[in-house]
């Protein structure tokens, strides 16, 4: 029982940070409808970017300082995606948009292998929030804050999406873009946010991460799909669905990882997903959209 | 002007002969080591992105799991050659065949989906056909030794030559005279149907789920051929060079290349394998670099490198400039 409840909390520690990384996801595709793979390099910098500026942080709560810097930095990384290579592209069409976050993922590869250096970067604890052991089963405390930042980032978002004019505005402009400039809205400024939006998002969610998955600039592949993963499994565009999905990946990974089947781990999540989505085409809570031709 | 105006059939034709004229001058020109084995990858890599320039240009459906394809032919070639001991020409043919019966198998369940959802499921082909190649180790030898010591390809006993160039660049002729052919065909303009509208092509009586499986598993094929010939090539490799990143590098040079023309696979695959050479000098920046002009290839030359040099050429022959 003991080892069961242990599986569930690291799943859903996992988890969390899956869905973290899946709301980037989901709010880009909301405002712009693009998937963009370059969603887990924020993570990726997100998280290089604390362990700099943690390490060779001095002065008064260092890690507070280093996390804020983080997130401004993958912030103004987002801004500047969209504002200079999105914006500027010559094809509209969705799928090349789609390949252009691809060619940014591997610039951003490059340029954080240069700006951080090519190795793993270690990060001490956030503290605060002790580790528990409750019966037999370990919740370490870093654990804490990301479902904290999970819960709190999910529940905003879906404020935004559903109860705010600046979020139904983004969902305008991604839909119906002309009607929506017609209406006053900027497609473009949504774009925008949308980017800043995420780029906060990953940044956050990288930091969460450092202490117990130590940053590396080739991280943010795998990042990218486990996140794309989870929105897509969730149904694309809907917050909740992200977070579940999320969710979902992890407990698949650890309850296969518990049971025997480290090495295949991924796999086993992977194909259960392409399994799910064959059965339910439009993801877990999603409904299938209908095209008129 | 006239003089000019070519069938894009002939066009075709005559350009599959250039290309063997230059492919032959290179294999007898060429003799220095390092640029004779990057000819030959960009030849290999060339193979599987022709294929992915079917599916994706022509019958639009997006794959981001090619690389488990490439993993299946190599892997099937060493297998075949060391474990089976057939002679390396039958087990290429194993390495193309096998890929295909696979692709041709998850195609069916997987080609339900489109977009979004299609590039999820065959990016979790793809990733999951990387875990099984570091971790089935019966079959693959894992990360650590994976296979090792091939033996030099010999089709001619006794000729000193390196014969994998001349075999590697029959194969990317045929294969590219297949798919020029495929592409005029009947089939390749129900493709094309499929591509703008599958309710449309289904109405006009294209079996949509068989052309586009169809389709898959000749992709599939391709990169399982190429898999093959880089096994050949590499003689020792291991479960790393089939991870996801592959499929991103086949679907770049489909994308730099060109997604309208097959000839588009070549010119990118020739700049996807000679770029990271090419800037060998700054080390560091090399990555960036690379990401930087594959970015600026995307956002500046939307139809491809190969799509945008052609429509220059052909301005330049015609003789009136862009205005």
């Amino acid at each position: 029982m003991a080892f069961l409840l242990q599986i569930l909390v690291s799943g859903i520690l996992v988890g969390s940070i899956y869905g973290i990384a899946a709301l980037g996801f989901t709010i880009v595709f909301n405002a712009t409808r693009v998937i963009n793979f370059a969603n887990g390099e924020f993570l990726m910098v997100g998280g290089l970017a604390t362990a700099m500026l943690a390490i060779s942080g001095v002065g008064w709560m260092p890690t507070v300082v280093a996390v804020g810097a983080a997130i401004v930095a993958t912030s103004l990384l987002g801004a500047a995606m969209q504002v200079l290579a999105l914006n500027y592209s010559r094809s509209r069409d969705l799928h090349m948009l789609v390949m252009l976050t691809i060619g940014i993922t591997l610039m951003l590869r490059g340029l954080a292998s240069l700006v951080f250096g090519r190795d793993v970067l270690f990060v001490s604890d956030f503290g605060l929030f002790p580790s528990l052991v409750v019966g037999q089963v370990f919740i370490p405390a870093q654990g804490v804050w990301i479902v904290v930042a999970l819960v709190l980032v999910s529940l905003g978002l879906w404020a935004l999406f559903k109860h705010t004019m600046v979020g139904k505005a983004m969902q305008a402009a991604s839909l119906e873009p002309r009607a929506a400039s017609l209406c006053g809205i900027e497609p473009r400024r949504m774009a925008l946010l949308s980017f800043v939006i995420a780029g906060a998002i990953g940044g956050l969610a990288g930091a969460l991460m450092a202490p117990i998955a130590p940053p590396f600039y080739e991280n943010g592949v795998m990042l990218g799909l486990k996140g794309f993963a989870a929105a897509i499994a969730g149904g694309l565009g809907n917050p909740m669905g992200a977070v579940i999905g999320g969710l979902l990946i992890g407990l698949i990974e650890s309850a296969s990882a518990g049971y025997g089947a480290s090495g295949f781990k991924d796999a086993i999540s992977f194909l259960l997903l392409v399994a799910i989505l064959i059965v339910r085409p439009a993801g877990l809570i999603g409904k299938l959209e209908v095209k008129r031709v | 002007m006239a003089r000019f105006m070519l069938t894009s059939q002939a066009r075709d034709a005559v350009g599959l002969l250039a290309l063997a004229v230059v492919l032959l001058v290179v294999d007898l020109t060429i003799t220095g080591h390092f640029h004779r084995n990057l000819a030959l990858q960009a030849i290999i890599f060339a193979i599987a992105a022709v294929g992915l320039t079917l599916l994706l240009g022509f019958a639009g459906q997006v794959s981001l799991g090619q690389n488990a394809f490439v993993a299946i032919g190599a892997y099937a070639l060493g297998n075949m050659v060391q474990k089976v001991g057939l002679h390396p020409l039958p087990a290429l043919a194993v390495s193309t065949l096998l890929p295909a019966i696979v692709g041709y198998a998850v195609s069916r369940p997987i080609l339900r989906l489109s977009g979004h959802y299609l590039a999820l499921a065959t990016l979790a082909l793809g990733a999951s056909a990387y875990i099984f190649a570091s971790q089935w180790t019966s079959v693959t030898g894992g990360l650590d030794p994976g296979i090792v010591d091939l033996p030099k390809l010999a089709l001619v006993p006794g000729l000193e030559r390196d014969q994998l160039f001349t075999l590697a660049a029959l194969c990317l002729l045929a294969v590219m005279g297949f798919s020029l052919l495929l592409v005029h065909s009947p089939v390749g303009r129900a493709l094309q149907a499929i591509c703008t509208s599958e309710t449309v092509a289904a109405g006009a009586g294209i079996r949509v789920d068989r052309t586009k499986a169809a389709i898959f598993a000749l992709a599939a094929a391709f990169a399982g051929l190429s898999g093959g010939l880089y096994a050949l090539f590499m003689r020792s490799f291991n479960a790393t060079s089939f991870s996801i990143l592959l499929s991103i590098e086949l679907l770049m040079m489909v994308i730099v290349g060109s997604l309208s023309t097959i000839w588009g696979a070549l010119v990118g695959a020739l700049l996807v394998v000679l770029l990271p050479h090419m800037l060998e000098h700054f080390e560091a920046a090399k990555l960036f670099i690379y990401g930087a002009i594959m970015t600026l290839v995307v956002m500046f030359m939307p139809n491809g490198l190969a799509s945008t040099l052609f429509a220059g050429v052909n301005r330049l022959l015609r003789g009136d400039r862009a205005r």
